[in-house]
């Protein structure tokens, strides 16, 4: 790295390859932060996580209807840091969501407000300086996800996917539902936005198809996803499937040429969103099984990609272009619901039907040279030595024999 | 071992395999020290090996049974102290070892047996517990699960330290009241101790005393000479005897009749050494070897001491002391070594000293009433008992011996010397001097016939110096061979002791001897009730007894004739009235041998049966190497073999061929027993593998569920339904099938 630094100063190396490479090195080193935690507040599991535009608010959505709102900055001068929770929505909080809360998400040009999605029924649109809701939009249907445009220019819509087939577009400024997008046959498990195109809203059902929508079209779809490629004629156009089984989860890569979904088949794909193809490529992590929405998230690193994949109690670690298993991620000791990759400090925050969130980091080295440093300040005060010989092997010596 | 590193990392993952296989089989709840070590050894050598042990015990942690999970976690637990790399493999897999172990999973609850599955999950949480407390710091995911246990499971790890807390407080509590009350007891003890240890000590001692003087000890014979009681020397104290015999051997006393019994033994012994007269084995310190003594001494039915008007009160005194004694104080210090036992582990100096003085106390009670017990004054009073009626019949009799006539049988039955009674003289009292014709053995003697009085040396002169001194106290203790030759006729008149019972009749009564006997008989002889058998006794003719029926109409006068009275006769016939059952009231007569058939293994059969072995037939006699001693039943022996042999498995079949074969192919060879039951579905080649773990199957194996499986089965309920609904259907129809608007139902 420091011969890389080196480079840089001198000029043969473009300060943006340089970025882009050191953040992807980080990404894919992820490991369990020792140090630093999320207060352990969770009545119930995290079902959503979002992080503010900033990097600094963690906002989280429990099974229960609470909702969290988790300060990462650390201000105490010590590696060694518990963020704290700065808001709480408790379960018996006037405005609380009566079910659980499926999804929340930051409004991505500020911290000012976020919207939520839950079972009940509800979205609502919260003001996160009075934390009080500022809208509340009923449907039909329970709600699964939610999703705002982060790249919205002109207009803020909101996609509400729920038990409902018919996926509602909610206009934030008008507060009511602007859009019906029908297409789908059962019940909308996911939708995603995509980060490039303004107007590129990606749904994925129980039907097992992923269908890509114009929100300007009226009530057209773009295309549905064919797992086969066009390879097998179809006469009943229904039969034609993204997944086999409901599709759970969706994310586009950073710079929107790509999407990955999820199925109940257990298996991750690749589609590409300039020929609407699937890419043949075989991701060696196997996602579990699971009934509702899970949030997942890719490092976006140019060429470099990396997807996170929650699977049990684990999150896999993949690189996007050949479903390589880079990494699995251990220490939740349930399901995994969410994983939100903050590109600011390429660290990983994941939250799980455990009641905790997990900070992973890929600052290690610094992490090791905190605990040496402690270690050596205990030593010098003398309260302990033995404590330094936690990680290591205490064969006796009757062994020998 | 660095010749050969893959073979002996091969040997070494096989060993790791097997003694994590068996270690996790045992069943027991601590790990067997010696095969931990084996573990821990191979673990030690490298990483490798740990990880494979990680392997192989989630392998087993898998298994349906808790026993096994709880010996693999514990093996867990002991790798997890010392291996670092082990820890990161478990602490990765934590929430799958917890859901196996603790049961944080609902749907997947623990295996029976329930009583190791509770035991499992308390150990794997303060376990886990544990190691988060220690290893928390290096292992980030421990502090997480504990978190977990805490929020999700809602496990309040503080209170199981608190659980643990209280009942170790608990226990503390129960030792400490436990000890109070036991030093409460030792207390009152050391009290009753002091109150009464003088009481008994001199009862003790006054006892002691009393037995003393009723029977001096050896020692006291030696040292003074007076004795002043009527004492028997038992065959326990045979220097005794010496020094009768070496005082009448000098003196030349010609042979007494009573002798005679025991004159041809002792002839027998001249004879004996007259035949080598070169060898003498005395000479050279070497015990004969032809010669035995058998000695029989019967204390049984006859006191010891005799009791004479002089020795009454110390006897009534001793007979009250052993009362008081035995019912009173030895209960007393039983009771308190009962209690000093269990306060031994109080304090230790004093409880020591008390023990030890209760200890004498009973050691020195029990020795004094045992002296009193072997002295069996009960039986003697007893005697004395029906003595006193004997007595009142016999006062008028002009025999004046009658008085000590037990004794005297005593002495006739063991063949011993009677010196009679002075009884005209009470006051110069006798020593007896019991003669035993065995004890006449020269060889035996302790006197030999080298020994000469006058050498100093020789045992004889201080014998006989011994002797001359009690002689000098008392007077002549011979006899005159006249008394003595009565005494003997009447003895052998008597030729059997009367029974136990001692319903015998004096020997003095010159009452018909037939008519004695005849009364004897009769006094054994068994007596039975007057019956019916006895009445028609000598009946030659007797009619079949006869019964008179009840007719079941039971009508009193509404009978058409006599004759319709059927008379008909007892099915027993006559012996209905000719036999009697007396039930059997005999011995239950020990079987006194063996079957001794010869076995496989060298031995001879030990059972002992009264007329068939089950294994060997017929039991016969047998000489030493188990052969039939008979001809005859040699016979019969050689076709039981023929058919042994005809019933062994065959030499293909041998059962230790057979283990090699598998232990070498892994092919079980072995044919299915087909004369047992199930056959089919317990080859004999699938074995319980694991001896030491709990049978859940067996549990389940209840009669509930096998008749269960059978009465519940598909097609036995489909079939017992259809005739259920038959039988409705046919019940239906009788009722209601001849009307007319359920004539159409069918």
């Amino acid at each position: 790295m420091i011969h890389r630094l080196e480079k840089l100063q001198t000029g043969t190396l473009d300060p943006f390859h340089f970025r882009v490479s050191e953040s992807c090195k980080r990404a894919r080193n992820l490991a369990l932060s020792n140090h630093r935690d999320v207060e352990n507040v969770h009545s119930s599991g995290v079902l959503s996580l979002d992080l503010d535009a900033d990097g600094r608010y963690l906002l989280s959505g429990c099974s229960d209807g609470s909702i969290y709102i988790h300060d990462l900055f650390n201000f105490s001068g010590s590696p060694s840091f518990t963020a704290d929770v700065e808001q709480i929505i408790e379960k018996n909080h006037k405005f609380a969501h009566k079910y659980s809360t499926e999804c929340v998400q930051w409004y991505p040009q500020d911290s000012g407000l976020f919207v939520t999605g839950s079972m009940d029924k509800y979205l609502k649109v919260w003001d996160s300086n009075r934390m009080r809701p500022v809208e509340s939009v009923k449907f039909e249907g329970r709600i699964f996800q939610v999703h705002m445009s982060t790249n919205a220019a002109s207009k803020c819509l909101v996609a509400v996917a729920g038990t409902e087939s018919i996926v509602r577009l909610v206009d934030l400024t008008t507060g009511s539902c602007a859009h019906e997008l029908r297409g789908h046959e059962s019940a909308v498990l996911t939708c995603r936005w995509s980060p490039r195109e303004e107007f590129l809203l990606a749904t994925g059902s129980c039907d097992g198809r992923i269908i890509l929508w114009d929100a300007r079209a009226a009530n057209t779809a773009l295309r549905v996803l064919d797992q086969n490629n066009g390879q097998v004629y179809y006469n009943n156009k229904f039969k034609l499937k993204s997944h086999d089984g409901g599709v759970n989860g969706l994310c586009f890569t950073e710079n929107g040429q790509h999407l990955i979904s999820l199925g109940w088949d257990a298996k991750a794909k690749l589609w590409n969103m300039t020929t609407g193809r699937r890419e043949t490529v075989d991701f060696n992590a196997v996602p579990s099984e699971k009934r509702k929405c899970v949030q997942f998230d890719v490092a976006g690193c140019w060429r470099d990609e990396l997807v996170y994949i929650p699977s049990d109690g684990k999150v896999l670690v993949c690189e996007v272009q050949t479903g390589k298993l880079v990494k699995t991620l251990r220490g939740h000791y349930n399901e995994v619901n969410a994983c939100k990759y903050n590109a600011l400090h390429q660290e990983l925050y994941s939250g799980a039907n455990d009641r905790s969130i997990l900070i992973w980091t890929p600052d290690l080295a610094q992490e090791m040279a905190y605990k040496d440093h402690v270690n050596v300040q205990r030593a010098n005060i003398g309260t302990s030595h033995a404590r330094v010989e936690v990680t290591q092997d205490v064969w006796s010596s009757d062994e020998d024999d | 071992m660095e010749a050969s590193p893959s073979k002996n990392s091969e040997e070494h993952f096989h060993e790791l395999k097997k003694q994590i296989a068996t270690l996790t089989h045992t069943g027991e709840k601590v790990l067997d020290p010696p095969v931990l070590k084996a573990i821990t050894r191979i673990c030690k050598l490298s990483n490798d090996y740990v990880i494979h042990a990680y392997n192989l015990l989630m392998g087993h942690l898998e298994a349906k049974h808790s026993e096994v999970r709880l010996s693999c976690f514990q093996i867990c637990f002991e790798l997890f102290k010392r291996s670092h790399c082990f820890r990161e493999l478990v602490v990765a897999n934590l929430e799958h070892i917890m859901e196996l172990t603790a049961e944080t999973k609902p749907s997947k609850p623990l295996p029976p047996p329930r009583s190791a599955a509770l035991s499992l999950k308390k150990f794997s949480l303060t376990t886990i517990r544990d190691w988060a407390k220690q290893y928390g710091s290096g292992y980030k995911k421990l502090q997480l699960g504990i978190s977990f246990l805490r929020n999700c499971k809602k496990v309040d790890l503080n209170a199981m330290a608190l659980e643990e807390a209280a009942v170790h407080s608990r226990e503390r509590e129960l030792i400490r009241r436990k000890k109070a009350i036991q030093n409460e007891r030792f207390k009152k003890v050391v009290d009753e101790l002091k109150e009464k240890q003088s009481d008994i000590v001199s009862a003790l001692t006054e006892m002691e005393n009393c037995l003393g003087l009723l029977l001096p000890s050896p020692e006291d014979f030696f040292i003074e000479s007076d004795s002043h009681h009527r004492t028997l020397e038992t065959e326990k104290n045979k220097n005794l005897c010496k020094t009768g015999e070496s005082s009448h051997q000098p003196d030349k006393i010609a042979p007494k009749p009573s002798e005679e019994s025991s004159s041809s033994d002792s002839e027998g012994d001249e004879e004996y050494s007259s035949q080598n007269p070169i060898f003498d084995f005395r000479k050279y310190g070497i015990i004969n070897p032809h010669f035995s003594i058998t000695l029989k001494v019967d204390p049984s039915n006859d006191p010891l001491v005799e009791k004479t008007e002089e020795n009454a009160s110390i006897f009534e005194n001793a007979q009250d002391l052993f009362k008081v004694v035995s019912n009173r104080y030895q209960p007393c210090i039983v009771k308190w070594e009962t209690i000093i036992e269990k306060c031994s582990d109080l304090e230790t100096s004093s409880v020591i000293e008390i023990s030890r003085r209760v200890h004498d106390l009973k050691s020195r009670l029990e020795l004094v009433l045992d002296k009193y017990r072997r002295l069996n004054i009960e039986a003697f009073n007893e005697r004395a008992v029906k003595k006193d009626d004997e007595d009142s019949d016999t006062s008028d009799s002009d025999f004046e011996e009658v008085q000590n006539k037990d004794g005297f049988e005593e002495f006739s039955k063991s063949a011993a010397v009677k010196s009679k009674p002075s009884g005209s003289e009470p006051g110069t009292s006798q020593k007896r001097v019991p003669k035993r014709p065995i004890a006449l053995k020269k060889d035996w003697s302790l006197v030999s016939d080298e020994n000469n009085e006058k050498d100093p040396t020789s045992i004889l002169s201080t014998l006989s110096e011994l002797s001359r001194k009690n002689t000098s106290s008392a007077s002549t203790s011979t006899v005159s061979p006249e008394e003595q030759k009565s005494l003997v006729e009447s003895m052998t008149s008597d030729e059997i002791p009367g029974p136990s019972d001692g319903k015998h009749e004096s020997p003095n009564k010159e009452s018909g001897p037939s008519d004695e006997r005849k009364s004897k008989l009769l006094s054994i002889a068994p007596k039975l009730p007057f019956d019916i058998d006895l009445y028609h006794w000598e009946d030659e003719k007797v009619e079949a007894p006869t019964r008179l029926t009840v007719k079941p109409d039971g009508h009193r006068f509404w009978v058409a004739t006599a004759d319709d009275r059927g008379e008909i006769r007892d099915p027993d016939g006559e012996a209905s009235i000719r036999t009697r059952v007396i039930e059997f009231t005999g011995n239950f007569q020990k079987v006194k041998w063996a079957c001794r058939a010869p076995l496989p293994s060298g031995k001879l059969c030990p059972r002992k049966d009264r007329v068939k072995c089950p294994f060997h037939g017929k039991v016969i006699a047998r000489d030493d190497s188990g052969k039939p001693s008979n001809p005859d039943d040699q016979k019969f022996e050689d076709e039981r073999l023929e058919a042994e042999r005809a019933n062994k498995v065959p030499d293909w079949q041998d059962p230790k061929l057979l283990a090699e074969l598998k232990e070498s192919t892994g092919v079980d060879l072995r044919m299915p027993d087909k004369s047992k039951r199930g056959w089919r579905k317990h080859l004999p080649g699938e074995k319980k593998e694991y001896v030491g773990l709990t049978d859940i199957k067996a549990t389940q194996n209840t009669t509930y569920n096998r008749l269960s499986k059978k009465v519940f089965q598909k097609s036995s309920m489909k079939r017992v339904a259809a005739d259920l609904d038959k039988l409705d259907k046919k019940r239906f129809r009788d009722k209601y099938g001849d009307q007319f608007n359920y004539v159409f139902d069918r």
